[in-house]
């Protein structure tokens, strides 16, 4: 194929930066050859390509290993343990060879039929944890069938550096494998912002666009830039842009080191208002940016992501030293742990729901298993003695479900008493306002909790009926909406009056834009990625509280989105410099 | 000598997970004995992981052993003990 001139498609922002450097398409799923015959005299080379494939996997899972344990740490270790047994399984090799040799089928086409067989066995397997390894054994088929595939054709090369990985949708593990060899950038088809991979790269650092629907394929190699800052793609760069962008990335990382100067100062607005700025925290291996970035404290511990590597629900035990591992590195400073925010299926139930996003989830969940949220309270009262730690209920939409959550803490705290066990006597409680209902009745929900955060993930879905993980749905800034804003102001000002905390947590809060908007609306604290904290610390100095209201009053007199977006850009450009 | 067979009640909150059958693979590997675990209709060789998974023993599951060769008793003996010892779950 030939590559005509430059190009450009534009793109949503999963995690910032800049990259410029060549494409790697990592899915190649879709282009399988069909599987040959073979005659005798092929056996053994089949064979010996295959066993070939499984050295060379074995080699590459090795070098996971290591990057795991660096980056994620020896807890998810086993991940690949079970992978490199997998490749060692004396059922798989077998398996394959009887193939090869009795059916005269290539190792492509082996390995297949052999996994194909293994997923069979996993498919009448109706306990939905087995069934999940299924991409644990995929997986391996796709770098089995990768190598083999490569050798063959040699159109495969290692990851050069400079590469920016190009797929429709990815694995975190996919991203782990990369992570040490130079990966610069990611670029999706599919996939949504709050996806765990793009929570991963943005606490990896890697920029990554999501969203963009490609004409066609372009070859491997193919020089382009990635432009997570406006939202570019841009698919073979003539030479001016190119050097136009080698000077924006420079000029970005100086930006992005200036910032972190400002780590060991408060936010404050221009004329002196303090607002607080927290992190939030889907891995414990984000614990060391907690206080590189300037955060005040982690407002907002994703319970459900943290034991991705372990059965569902975890045990207390598990739970407890992992809580306490994330209390003990901020401590004194406040941690507010959500409790587990999950669907139906996360459950070992056979229960398949039509619809999880509108379904049994979040406290509605809890309270229907009620063991597992009783086993969350007591690890989470227990790994917060002596520390200031609250509990946040997710998706919450009555005061009776409140009630609910004090209840079971009142009870748990009885039974730790009877055991004579240490826990936090004083643990706070917030609410998740992330439903519009919850929006309206936050009136009578202040009254029952210490402090709302915000979700304005969840909020803007719910409020919006936008779909968040439906890329064709992100062409344009959803928050913008004048809609969500009124929200907001109404649950703050509900909060004041009842003299509670309110906080914005979720992608609004990560976004400089934003911050005016947010602070007009007199938000308390803020909680983002980690890496967001000290651009928006900047942009928090930028405006006085009274241009802030301004902002935020001319910003709700417009009606159209797209409008309100270019009005907040123009405003943005003549008050500050974060953008 | 007979092939040993006994029968053991899986005792962990998880199962006979991803760890767990990481571990049980390891330590069947050290023995030169076939050791074989029947449950749900289905019977899988104890060195294969996939095998392992694809039995999806959980808590509760009575699964029986079979260990035949050279060590098979003392292939049997380990084998009960990790699972009667809920394979060390807790980290």
């Amino acid at each position: 194929m030939r590559d005509e001139g430059e190009k450009v498609f534009p793109a949503t922002i999963a995690s910032f930066g800049i990259s410029l450097g060549y494409l790697y398409y990592i899915d190649q799923k879709n282009k399988f050859r069909a599987e040959t015959k073979i005659s005798f005299e092929q056996v053994d080379h089949e064979i010996e390509s295959f066993l070939g494939a499984v050295e060379h996997v074995k080699n590459q899972l090795d070098e996971m290993r290591l990057h795991i344990v660096r980056q994620l740490g020896e807890n998810h270790a086993y991940l690949v343990e079970a992978q490199r047994l997998l490749l060692k399984d004396p059922q798989l090799i077998d398996k394959v060879k009887t193939i090869v040799s009795v059916e005269r089928i290539d190792a492509l086409g082996a390995i297949r039929r052999a996994f194909q067989y293994f997923y069979d066995i996993f498919d009448r397997n109706r306990d939905p944890y087995y069934r999940e390894r299924f991409s644990d054994i995929r997986f391996i088929q796709d770098r089995l069938v990768q190598f083999i595939e490569g050798e063959s054709s040699k159109r495969y090369t290692a990851l050069d550096e400079d590469a920016i990985v190009l797929a429709r949708d990815m694995s975190p593990l996919e991203l782990i494998q990369f992570t040490d060899s130079q990966v610069n950038g990611i670029v999706l088809e599919r996939g949504g912002k709050t996806s765990h991979l793009c929570i991963m790269a943005r606490s990896l650092g890697i920029p990554c666009l999501l969203g963009i629907e490609f004409p066609k394929r372009y070859s491997q190699g193919t020089k382009v830039i990635l432009d997570a800052k406006d939202g570019l793609f841009i698919v073979n760069p003539e030479g001016d842009t190119w050097s136009y962008y080698e000077k924006k990335k420079c000029e970005f990382s100086k930006k992005e080191d200036e910032l972190l100067k400002n780590r060991f100062h408060l936010a404050k607005t221009k004329d002196g208002q303090r607002v607080k700025l927290l992190g939030n925290l889907d891995f414990l291996n984000e614990i060391t940016s907690i206080k590189k970035n300037g955060a005040e404290g982690i407002g907002l511990v994703r319970t459900e992501t943290l034991f991705l590597d372990l059965p569902f629900p975890p045990s207390e035990e598990s739970q407890l030293s992992r809580y306490q591992k994330i209390i003990s590195s901020v401590s004194p400073d406040d941690v507010v742990i959500r409790l587990f925010d999950v669907d139906l299926k996360r459950l070992n139930d056979h229960h398949k729901e039509e619809n999880p996003v509108l379904g049994l989830r979040g406290i509605r969940l809890l309270i229907k298993f009620e063991s597992v949220i009783r086993t969350q309270i007591r690890a989470i009262l227990r790994a917060s003695y002596n520390a200031n730690v609250s509990v946040l209920i997710p998706m919450v939409m009555s005061v009776e479900e409140i009630c609910f959550v004090s209840r079971v803490i009142d009870s748990e705290k009885q039974n730790l008493k009877n055991l004579h066990l240490d826990f936090n006597d004083s643990i706070r409680l917030g609410a998740m306002i992330e439903l519009p209902s919850a929006a309206m009745i936050s009136n009578q929900l202040a009254k029952e909790v210490s402090f709302f955060s915000i979700g304005t993930n969840d909020l803007i879905q719910y409020a919006l009926a936008v779909d968040r993980s439906n890329a064709s749905l992100s062409n344009f800034n959803h928050s913008m909406h004048p809609a969500i804003l009124r929200f907001i102001i109404f649950v703050a000002q509900e909060a004041h009056r009842n003299g509670i905390e309110v906080g914005v947590c979720g992608e609004m809060a990560n976004d400089p834009m934003m911050t005016p908007l947010l602070l007009g609306a007199e938000i308390d604290f803020l909680s983002m990625s980690l890496g967001s904290v000290p651009i928006i610390k900047r942009a928090i100095s930028e405006f006085t509280v009274q241009e802030s209201k301004h902002c935020l009053d001319k910003f709700l007199s417009i009606d159209d989105v797209v409008e309100a977006e270019q009005v907040l850009k123009t405003w943005h450009l003549k008050h500050s410099r974060v953008l | 000598m007979d092939t040993s067979r006994y029968k053991v009640k899986i005792t962990n909150d998880a199962g006979l997970h991803t760890r767990s059958a990481v571990m049980t693979v390891k330590k069947a590997s050290t023995f030169s004995s076939s050791i074989e675990f029947s449950a749900n209709g289905m019977r899988v060789n104890a060195k294969s992981i996939m095998g392992l998974l694809a039995l999806g023993a959980s808590k509760g599951t009575s699964m029986e052993i079979e260990t035949r060769g050279s060590d098979q008793v003392e292939a049997m003996k380990e084998m009960v003990k990790l699972i009667r010892n809920g394979f060390e779950e807790s980290h």
